[in-house]
């Protein structure tokens, strides 16, 4: 009987990648947060756990499918950092395989829907916040 | 016992037709079906159609995703081989002597998609008498 793996590892492989990449950092060097970024950040990406699902073999689950959304927010007037941002996320994400991964062995990584839009900022509306990225689905096999 | 879920399951098969059978890794559902042929017996002057009924078929599918490590091996070299293989059919693995089982020819497919993850089906027809355990005397 196998032992269900820690989804957080996904999480932990998927921080590694981003943060680990120079020309990403570049662009983005308040750097990778999950959920929310900390306040003072005028430029970053955002991780968010969307769905997850397992599913289920005889003996134990056969793979497991997460959905994240991954965004870069960059405070500025053209989307253009932002953009680039994203295809830099894309570039690392988009087809290529993911690992390692603690408990898992990856299976694919593929883009569900790309994301860019802006908003004013909440303290000057002037100020414009600027949002690219997209949504991934991240499918593995428990180890 | 009560009702239950499916998550027990179990398909187990032994590729030379013998008891040495082992689980089929990867595998999340199967089916057996024990359809029975009908013959039409209605006669003239009868009020309403009749039948009589034949034996059961016991036939089924099998399913699951692609793991080169187990699926060659446990499935596609059964499917090439020419010798029929004894599978045992277990609704619940935590009642592992309630089953049904038998000698099976079995078939496969693959399915590949940009979109998804690899699967593959099975269907297989019983190939020699087929028995449920424990037996019920109707």
């Amino acid at each position: 009987m196998s032992v269900a793996a820690n989804v957080a590892a996904v999480d932990a492989a998927l921080f590694a990648v981003l943060a680990g990449d120079a020309a990403l950092m570049a662009l983005v060097p308040d750097g990778i947060w999950r959920d929310v970024a900390p306040a003072g950040s005028t430029r970053a990406v955002t991780i968010q756990l969307q769905t997850h699902e397992d599913i289920e073999g005889f003996r134990a689950p056969v793979y497991e499918t997460f959905q994240y959304r991954i965004v870069a927010h960059v405070l500025e007037k053209s989307g253009g950092d932002a953009d680039a941002a994203a295809y830099r996320i894309h570039t690392l994400l988009q087809d290529t395989v993911l690992a390692p991964i603690a408990g898992y062995t990856h299976m694919a990584t593929l883009r569900v829907e790309p994301i860019r839009t802006q908003d004013p900022d909440s303290g000057d509306n002037d100020l414009r916040w600027q949002l690219a990225g997209a949504d991934y689905e991240i499918t593995v096999s428990p180890d | 016992m009560a009702r239950i879920h499916g998550k027990k399951g179990d398909v187990m098969l032994d590729p030379t037709g013998g008891v040495t059978v082992v689980s089929l890794a990867s595998c999340n559902a199967y089916e057996l079906n024990t359809a029975k042929d009908l013959v039409d017996v209605t006669c003239f002057q009868d009020t309403n159609k009749q039948s009589v009924m034949g034996l059961p078929s016991y036939d089924g599918s099998i399913s699951g995703f692609w793991d080169s490590a187990t699926t060659p091996e446990q499935l596609f070299a059964v499917v090439f081989g020419d010798v029929p293989a004894m599978l045992h059919l277990i609704p619940n693995t935590l009642e592992p002597t309630f089953l049904f089982k038998g000698l099976a020819n079995i078939d496969a497919s693959l399915d590949v998609s940009a979109t998804g993850a690899v699967s593959w089906s099975s269907k297989w027809v019983a190939a020699g008498p087929w028995v449920m355990e424990p037996a019920i005397v109707p």
